[in-house]
């Protein structure tokens, strides 16, 4: 069970100041659990804050992150509040002492394992790496978890293997490794702690082709072998198009768009609407169907596109050869 | 990222952000000896009013300058209770008296509650008037080309101080993305389980290694990054730079200069001509 979701959240920065920033307004979303959802928008549209709001880096403004129920950012009051109005509910008698110090532990327990349960991966994760060895570093965060050396040293291993480096690498620095690998090191640094929810900010900028689907290769892994739930934050749609499960589209702080990814790429016009690209293929299908192609809507990988054209010239036979595909 | 006011500079439009920063950094000094020398009730009256007029001047919002003031409360607190109870109390006119010891007679007295009053203005004169005049109202660049352009008659007797400009100039430039990096670093090692608010002194040192390393290796990448750069476009030392932005002295830096000047004329016209009329201070 990983229900991650935020309830009517808002976030300002500097707020009651003259440089207050409205960067978040009244966002509501859930991440359905053991699913890839790709956050998407145009720069300055929220998504990274509203990454850093997830596991409690940023305490939201106003509404609430929660987690199974849970707000995430370990507030007790808000757990106080709760507890009373289950009370109230229920009709029990209530004892206000011992429910703000229940509050409190299970506030201070959430901002303990908060970091452990959602897992965040951030925009070039390379930096973090400090450690000697590569196994040190990445047996940083279960060690602060309170594993045994034992229990470390598997969960070592097991995430090496997931990001699909081989264990040789254990031994070595960190600062001797490539780009990609430094970069595959830190995510693994991250799945060590088993997070239940898995969120990455733009896993593959910067990476070669290559190394892109590497990581996304890794990341699907992971959710397969963990049952976790990921949130992918990335302004490449094409990545959005293979990868994601569901979609939600940010403009402007607030949510615009949001459903399974084929609901989403049905709809291009209104991306490019909000600046956002679409698939270059969905593009290209645009582009046909102005032309007077009768293609059909929601065509956002190359073999969908290549299925849809390869049927447009049966039907309409060989005479269509004046289509450039 | 600009929320961090690095060096507090105050965007505005005024007569003292014009000016020249090599006339504000001379200014500054001349200032700085008129509030020392100020020995007399009027000249401290004329020092506060200078003050103020600058302040209103510059169009900086009274507000900021306070803050600035805010930094050195301790200082001014601590000289302010050392002579008001370390005054020499002999001929003094004793207000209250605490003891005696070692032959000398320790308590307050008349001249050392004056003495005390008027350090907090000189004090007070002094930060508020340099921040004015320097962070205030110039930019750190602005600074740097200032002052090295004062300084460079020093590069007749071999002192690199073109260079030293450049390495000042690289070195505000990239604090900000110090502080974004930190920033970034933190929220990473943070989002894998460090704690950097709890526990004691050790453990607290102990969580920043996790940020200070990565923080040392991004930087040493970045100024090899920028030496290419720099490389890349023939940098090679000072000689036969030319500048971008050249600075021009105005009439209204010489005049602004001599309005400083007149300050400490006015105050030693007033310490000598009050010699034995007001009491004398310090």
């Amino acid at each position: 069970m990983a229900e991650l979701s935020l309830n009517r959240v808002s976030y300002l920065y500097n707020p009651k100041t003259e440089s207050e920033v409205r960067a978040l307004t009244d966002v509501t979303l859930s991440f359905p659990e053991r699913k890839i959802t790709g956050i998407i928008g145009h720069t300055g549209s929220g998504k990274s804050t509203l990454v850093e709001l997830l596991n409690g880096l940023l305490r939201p403004t106003s509404g609430e992150v929660t987690l199974d129920g849970e707000n995430v950012d370990g507030d007790w009051k808000k757990k106080y509040e709760k507890l009373l109005r289950y009370d109230r509910e229920h009709g029990q008698k209530t004892n206000r002492h011992s429910l703000k110090k229940r509050a409190k532990i299970a506030a201070a327990e959430m901002r303990r394992t908060i970091c452990f349960r959602v897992g965040l991966v951030m925009q070039y994760p390379e930096y973090q790496l400090f450690d000697e060895t590569v196994e040190k570093d990445i047996g940083f965060g279960p060690g602060k978890m309170g594993l045994s050396d034992e229990d470390i040293r598997e969960r070592v291993l097991e995430s090496i293997r997931i990001v699909g480096l081989d264990e040789s690498i254990l031994a070595k620095s960190p600062f001797d490794l490539s780009g990609g690998q430094k970069r595959r090191v830190a995510i693994a640094g991250v799945l060590a702690m088993h997070p239940e929810v898995l969120v990455l900010d733009e896993p593959a900028a910067g990476l070669d082709p290559q190394g892109r689907m590497d990581i996304f290769d890794c990341i699907r892994r992971y959710r397969d072998e963990l049952n976790a739930t990921v949130v992918l934050v990335s302004h490449s749609m094409e990545d959005m198009a293979s990868f994601c499960d569901h979609v939600v589209v940010m403009n402007r702080g607030q949510v615009a768009m949001q459903g399974t990814r084929e609901e989403i790429f049905s709809r291009p016009d209104e991306l490019v609407r909000m600046n956002l690209d679409v698939p270059q293929i969905t593009r290209l299908m645009m582009m046909l169907r102005e032309a007077g192609l009768q293609v059909p809507y929601g065509i956002y990988t190359v073999e969908d596109a290549i299925r849809a054209v390869s049927t447009l010239f049966d039907a309409t036979g060989q005479a269509g050869g004046d289509a450039d595909e | 990222m600009n929320s961090i006011a690095f060096g507090q500079y105050y965007q505005a439009s005024s007569g003292i952000h014009r000016m020249d920063p090599r006339t504000k950094i001379i200014a500054m000094l001349l200032f700085i000896v008129a509030t020392f020398l100020c020995k007399n009730i009027l000249s401290f009256a004329l020092l506060i009013l200078f003050t103020v007029v600058l302040s209103l001047l510059s169009r900086v919002p009274m507000r900021l300058i306070l803050k600035s003031i805010r930094g050195v409360v301790f200082i001014i607190i601590l000289a302010a209770l050392v002579n008001l109870f370390l005054t020499s109390t002999e001929g003094a006119t004793m207000i209250w008296r605490i003891g005696e010891w070692n032959g000398r007679e320790y308590g307050i007295t008349q001249e050392g509650i004056l003495r005390a009053v008027c350090m907090v203005i000189r004090i007070l004169c002094l930060i508020s008037g340099t921040s004015i005049l320097l962070t205030f109202t110039t930019t750190p660049i602005e600074m740097t080309d200032g002052l090295s352009q004062l300084l460079s008659p020093l590069m007749k007797i071999k002192i690199p101080v073109d260079l030293f400009a450049m390495m000042m100039s690289i070195a505000l430039r990239f604090i900000p993305t110090l502080i974004e990096d930190t920033r970034r670093i933190m929220n990473a090692q943070k989002a894998r389980g460090t704690d950097f608010s709890s526990g004691g002194l050790i453990k607290k040192a102990k969580a920043l290694i996790p940020i200070l390393i990565p923080l040392f290796v991004s930087s040493f990448k970045r100024g090899e990054e920028l030496a290419t750069a720099m490389e890349c476009r023939c940098y090679h030392g000072g000689a036969g730079r030319t500048r971008m932005n050249k600075l021009h002295w105005k009439v209204s830096d010489t005049m602004g200069l001599l309005l400083f000047a007149l300050l400490i004329g006015a105050v030693i016209v007033l310490n000598l001509t009050l010699r034995g009329v007001t009491p004398a201070i310090a």
